[in-house]
């Protein structure tokens, strides 16, 4: 089916005619693809404004569902909810992204990037002990020992507004496998709630990957400073 | 000649006058520092010295010396004040106020339990054997970008020798300094002069936000 209207007089032949709209229609939709790929962003923006955190992660990857989270053993509500009543730090919200389906991510340190964005209420014995050191153990207990720890870069600190905060970097080795990280966290004045965004993989994933993980850890903003 | 003498009596009067004034105003010894953006209201009677006096003149802060960048001061009430009377447990209300830097150990180490630790190493004192006892529940601070504690403390034991106080200390956000005020005196004083020390706590007032 066309749409193409009758020929006026004067007008060239439709097949010519038809020949010049389609050279027109291909310069036009090539102008407006070109146009539109400029406009395409090549981030998405993932976060909460609930929870007032976001960072921007490549387009081509996805965010996973908490289908996902509860595979990978990120998400357990039970427990939340038990360390919420027992007034003990407990994460209310949590976001995992990586360039592969949640079906293909089998874990942290296996062969895909990820960032992995968390914000903790602070129970009330981390409200009085908690330091900038202590922030540094808020997803991986890089204090603990666990395995062998090294660093990737001399701790940064934050301190913007009434936040304060670390940017760190740690490869962590265990008998089971390594893991290699970059990770911003910071917490509020009143030392209530922490926002924490990690991004790693493997060693040798991470270091391919290391452009993409310092652009996703310097877009992380937060801007819920309240208790 | 008798004009000179008239004008100075006028002006003698007039400094009296003003004085008095001043004095019937006054409601108290203020304690403050502009440069370490510190600010303490005391009763009025309140005698203050400065690092030096308390160095010289108390056995405990002695043993501490302050470093040139850190702001100490003291203070103590009664009819005999001495600098002496300062962290024990006199019988009339002394004072300390101290703004510090802090080290980047301390930086990354601190945490609002930590605050109680900042001028008097309490933790250190009492793996020494000195006894500190919780006289209330900790308070943790927020104002701006400072976050502080107020704790109080019984330290020591017996009735000679155990002393009330209660520390307000205030970090500024990136934790890089501290501000300090303490106000004790025996227990027993701690009790009678209890609504004055609050006073003197709430006056405690860190400006800028510490930046």
């Amino acid at each position: 089916m066309s749409l193409t209207p009758a020929p006026a007089p004067g007008q060239r032949p439709a097949g010519r005619r038809r020949a010049a709209a389609g050279s027109v229609t291909f310069v036009a939709a090539a102008i407006f693809a070109g146009a539109l790929a400029g406009c395409t962003p090549s981030t998405n923006y993932v976060g909460s404004a609930q929870h007032g955190l976001y960072f921007e992660v490549p387009n081509t990857w996805r965010t996973f569902t908490s289908v996902t989270l509860k595979r990978l053993q990120l998400v357990n509500e039970q427990e939340f909810q038990t360390a919420a009543a027992e007034e003990q730090t407990y994460p209310v919200y949590i976001s995992l992204s990586s360039p592969v389906s949640g079906g293909r991510f089998s874990n942290l340190a296996g062969a895909y990037p990820w960032a992995l964005a968390e914000v903790h209420a602070l129970g009330v014995a981390d409200q009085q002990t908690l330091s900038l050191d202590g922030l540094e153990d808020q997803l991986f207990p890089v204090d603990e020992e666990v395995g062998n720890e090294s660093e990737l870069f001399p701790a940064r600190l934050i301190s913007e507004g009434a936040l304060r905060g670390t940017v760190i970097g740690y490869q962590i080795d265990t008998p089971t496998g390594s893991l290699a990280f970059e990770q911003a966290a910071v917490m509020n004045s009143a030392t209530t709630k922490a926002w924490v965004l990690s991004v790693g993989c493997a060693p040798a994933c991470f270091r391919a990957n290391r452009h993409i993980f310092d652009h996703i850890v310097s877009t992380f903003t937060v801007t819920g400073q309240k208790g | 000649m008798a004009r000179g003498r008239l004008s100075c009596f006028a002006l003698a009067a007039s400094v009296l006058a003003a004085s008095a004034l001043v004095g019937a105003c006054s409601d108290g010894v203020i304690l403050a520092s502009d440069a370490q953006q510190l600010y303490v209201r005391l009763p009025s009677g309140w005698h203050v010295y400065g690092a030096r006096a308390v160095e010289a003149g108390n056995s405990f802060f002695s043993a501490m010396s302050a470093s040139p960048e850190q702001y100490f001061e003291g203070a103590v009430a009664g009819p005999r004040p001495h600098p002496s009377a300062i962290w024990s447990p006199s019988a009339y209300p002394w004072a300390i106020v101290e703004a510090q830097g802090l080290t980047s150990g301390q930086q990354l180490q601190m945490s609002v339990e930590g605050l109680s630790n900042v001028l008097i190493p309490i933790d250190s004192l009492a793996e020494q054997g000195a006894e500190f006892q919780q006289l209330s529940q900790p308070q943790a601070m927020v104002r701006g970008r400072l976050r502080g504690s107020l704790v109080s403390f019984e330290y020591g034991t017996g009735p000679d020798t155990a002393f009330d106080y209660e520390q307000a200390t205030w970090v500024n956000n990136p934790t890089t300094k501290a501000w300090v005020l303490i106000v004790g005196c025996s227990p027993t004083c701690y009790q009678l002069y209890r609504s004055t020390l609050g006073r003197v706590v709430n006056s405690f007032y860190v400006g800028n936000e510490g930046t």
